[in-house]
């Protein structure tokens, strides 16, 4: 099926209403999943669907719908549930930004490897589950998606542009005695074949995570420490990047008050960005699904709040500009501010040099999950205690949380190894649009104080 | 060759507000279709998003299967033709426009709060149905209607994302009962106050995430496999005598019309016992693993249309004690009510810590203010055992499923 023709055919401007856009989204995704050794999911899912969404008498109305054949029927149906009380369209019209078409990624489209290839490659690792010592529980999963999507505004703003992503992951509990520790080597790939190889990476993985079987709990209380760039990535996501969707700030007069551009809200050493254009990544979003273009956005330059992430929506009401951030989950729902790849820019401090500052503290390498909110929280899965400048025995902890604006003034340092993570399996969650392909990252950071439970 | 075919279909309108007024309409009817051929010894599926005919559907499994056939191994028997129907008609009465009373209901309630307090939510209506058959005459299928509707509640001015929600499911909404429990709260909202750290009685509102590691024990793969917190605990006392803790399969007016699972396996047993006073009795398994580990399977294999089978919760449920939630809150001296204390987890050993973005002071049943953040220190040992205060014969809500849970817990200050 041309999706181009069916958008092209359409005449949207033809309808009664004061603006009308269309996204069609094709969509096909394979995994599979051994568990203990077992095959026990696999599949391919081909998806095509498409979202209207009409502006008319002040209110929004949307529909998904998989007849994407009948494109006119719907937006005609759509019409008919239009309040018919009219008042005034305060929805200022979004400029037409114009034809893009950035398709090309057919290349590496992993749709087009055989799903029994993809099956091979989790047999083809699976003896390493006999080299690992102390397996009690394995899963070794595997999930790709590629997506192409279309879309055309009243306005006259056309795009299309595809995503293409894949993970794989081997998980193990492990168990000594009764002492048990989970953990999990995952890698994200843009092309099939850097999934080769990997025995050694995982084999040393495993090694590393024998260590945390022994590990005690970390005594409750406050802690200076170091966080790795996967996990300054989800403290950055968690901690302020949700704060700085602007969606949040709707319907209340004081918020802009509140987050007054221009004001000191973190350390002089913090700069935090969202830019869509990350290629390769599972952040990239070279267009938003309201048809603006990605853009470096800074929400925190050298300390200071310098933007937020916007839709055309809110960018409308708070009379600023619209930034690139408007996302769907897919053709069922509507866009929303989302983050695209979020992370605090790299700095120059040695990793070294972050440890020695962090003397008697606490390092995390990775985590399980993270929230946000008034209080944000990281479950990490290893952590080290910090002694004479270095990494040293290995602790249990639950979470670390913080209040993010306390957290965000105590960063004293940022390291020189930047590094954006991504990741195929999970995303962000908003409401009930979960889970969103996202990336953060950063450096390594130096918090002078996270409290740790 | 054998074949099964599960369809769901989702009519739903979904209304947003924004700052107490309508945003946003969303009209939504999705078909999904998932058939699984079984051939050989292994199972090959397909599925499909939109309308499609059962015939095409197949035809399209049987051409994958023999292009790149990949199945997942099988050994276990299938259900051949198992009937059962639910439908609800009484639940889909109303048109799906009737969610528009629950949000003038709640307006008329809550807008003397809109010059303190800013209202962002969602209602939806929605008509679910979920159909089974297969190539041996078994014919499953439920169709039921359901509410749901939330608010975020932020103070003007607040930095926050949101301060606090509430929210609501099920067959038929009481908003009423809903905003009678809570508003109490959000009065007491300006009011914090101080705290010192120590040990408290708390509740949260909503307690399923206490449940996390010892759920994971009550999965016959992790159970089996001897990598979960109980391995090997089967039969003998872990908890509180007053603790007890069933999978619930079925209670239409909480919208848990189960009693059939994704391969088709009837459970008439709504509440299956998994802990009963404090002694673990029974994990949950799915075909596969039933097989495997020479358990039972609990109706508890759960799938989508595009999902293989996985083995999880219908609804993991507390058993009910004999006071209700205000009569011990009335009771206790102190008591810690939490509202929202998302993020936090377990270590492998059980240990659990929270924060707590929203949780009030209440004494003697007066709430006395709201706390500063905190964070909640305890174990799955210490809340369903040692350190288990009571369980109430009811939710906080009336929505709630499930009891509330009141257990001793270390507090501290962030």
């Amino acid at each position: 099926m041309n999706i181009k023709n069916i958008l092209d055919q359409l005449d949207l401007k033809k309808f009664p209403c004061h603006f009308l856009d269309v996204r069609i989204e094709r969509t096909q995704s394979s995994h599979f999943m051994f568990q203990n050794g077992e095959l026990t999911g696999t599949g391919e899912k081909p998806v095509l669907g498409a979202f209207i969404r009409l502006y008319q008498n002040s209110l929004w109305y949307y529909s998904s719908t998989t007849a994407v054949t009948e494109l006119e029927k719907e937006i005609t149906k759509l019409i008919s549930e239009t309040s018919h009380i009219p008042k005034p369209n305060t929805y200022t019209l979004p400029p037409n930004n114009g034809v893009h078409h950035l398709i090309n990624k057919s290349e590496n489209d992993f749709s087009k490897i055989p799903l029994d290839q993809k099956v091979k490659l989790g047999e083809h690792y699976l003896p390493l589950l006999k080299k690992i010592i102390n397996v009690k529980d394995s899963r070794i999963a595997y999930t790709d998606v590629y997506k192409e999507k279309f879309y055309k505004s009243s306005v006259g703003t056309e795009f299309s542009y595809d995503f293409n992503q894949a993970g794989f992951r081997f998980g193990c509990t492990l168990k000594s005695g009764e002492e048990l520790f989970s953990d999990g080597f995952k890698k994200y790939v843009s092309k099939f074949s850097d999934l080769s190889n990997m025995e050694s990476e995982i084999l040393a993985y495993f090694e590393e995570a024998q260590k945390f079987l022994t590990a005690k709990n970390v005594e409750p209380g406050k802690y200076k420490v170091v966080l790795s760039p996967e996990i300054t990535g989800v403290f950055t996501h968690e901690s302020f990047g949700h704060k700085s969707e602007a969606d949040f700030m709707m319907g209340d007069p004081e918020a802009t008050k509140e987050w007054k551009l221009g004001s000191m809200i973190g350390s002089s050493c913090l700069s935090i960005v969202d830019y869509g254009n990350h290629d390769n990544t599972s952040g990239w979003c070279p267009i938003d699904d309201e048809g603006t273009l990605a853009q470096k956005n800074y929400l925190i330059k050298d300390g200071v709040l310098t933007g937020r992430l916007h839709s055309t929506h809110t960018a409308n009401v708070l009379e600023e500009k619209s930034t690139g951030n408007a996302r769907a989950l897919n053709f069922e729902y509507e866009p929303i501010v989302r983050m695209t790849s979020t992370y605090i820019e790299g700095g120059k401090t040695p990793f070294n040099e972050l440890l020695k500052r962090a003397e008697g503290g606490l390092y995390f390498y990775n985590f399980k999950h993270g929230s946000g909110g008034s209080t944000f929280t990281i479950a990490p899965v290893r952590a080290y205690r910090i002694k004479d400048g270095k990494l040293a025995e290995p602790v249990r902890v639950s979470v670390m949380s913080g209040t993010v604006f306390e957290t965000l003034k105590k960063i004293e340092a940022c390291g020189d190894d930047f590094h954006l993570e991504s990741s195929a399996f999970g995303g962000c969650g908003k409401m009930e649009q979960a889970p969103l392909p996202v990336a953060d990252g950063g450096p390594s950071i130096l918090v002078n104080e996270m409290q740790i439970s | 060759m054998k074949h099964d075919i599960l369809t769901t279909n989702e009519e739903s309108l979904s209304i947003e507000v924004i700052a107490g007024k309508i945003n946003s309409s969303r009209f939504k009817n999705i078909t999904k279709k998932g058939a699984r051929i079984f051939d050989n010894g292994k199972i090959y599926s397909n599925s499909f998003v939109g309308e499609i005919a059962d015939l095409e559907l197949l035809k399209k499994g049987t051409e994958a299967k023999e292009k790149v056939g990949v199945g997942i191994p099988f050994d276990y028997s299938i259900p051949l033709n198992p009937q059962l129907k639910i439908e609800d008609t009484e639940s889909m009465k109303a048109p799906l426009s009737s969610i528009n009373e629950a949000i003038e209901l709640t307006q008329e309630r809550l807008s003397k709060y809109f010059n303190d307090f800013v209202f962002n939510g969602k209602f939806q209506r929605s008509i679910h149905s979920r159909k089974m058959i297969n190539s041996e005459g078994m014919l499953l299928e439920r169709k039921f209607a359901h509410n749901e509707w939330h608010y975020l509640f932020k103070q003007v001015g607040s930095p926050n994302l949101f301060d606090g929600y509430f929210e609501e499911s099920g067959k038929k909404l009481n908003i009423k009962d809903v905003l009678d429990k809570c508003i109490p709260y959000l009065e007491a909202y300006k009011n914090e106050i101080k705290f010192t750290a120590g040990k408290y009685p708390v509740i949260f509102i909503e307690n399923g995430q206490l449940m996390g590691k010892l759920a994971e024990s009550l999965i016959a793969e992790k159970y089996c496999e001897g990598s979960a917190l109980y391995s090997g605990k089967l039969n003998q006392k872990l908890f509180s005598s007053d603790f007890s803790l069933y999978d619930v399969n079925h209670s239409p007016d909480h919208g848990l019309y189960r009693k059939f699972d994704g391969e088709g396996t009837i459970r008439e047993l709504s509440h299956l016992p998994l802990i009963e006073k404090g002694v673990m009795k029974n994990i949950i398994a799915d075909l596969r693993t039933a097989k495997k580990y020479g358990v039972e399977a609990t109706g508890n294999g759960q799938r989508g249309t595009d999902s293989a089978v996985g083995t999880s919760f219908n609804s993991l449920v507390i058993g009910a004690g004999k006071r209700s939630t205000q009569e011990i809150l009335n009771s206790l001296d102190v008591c810690v009510v939490v509202f929202m204390g998302h993020g936090g987890d377990f270590t492998d050993k059980g240990d659990f810590s929270t924060p707590l973005h929203l949780s009030f002071l209440v004494k003697k049943g007066e709430i006395i203010g709201r706390l500063p953040q905190l964070t909640v220190k305890t174990s799955t040992e210490e809340m369903f055992g040692s350190r288990l205060l009571e369980i109430a014969s009811d939710g906080f809500q009336k929505s709630n499923l499930g009891p509330s849970l009141f257990s001793e817990m270390d507090v501290y200050l962030n």
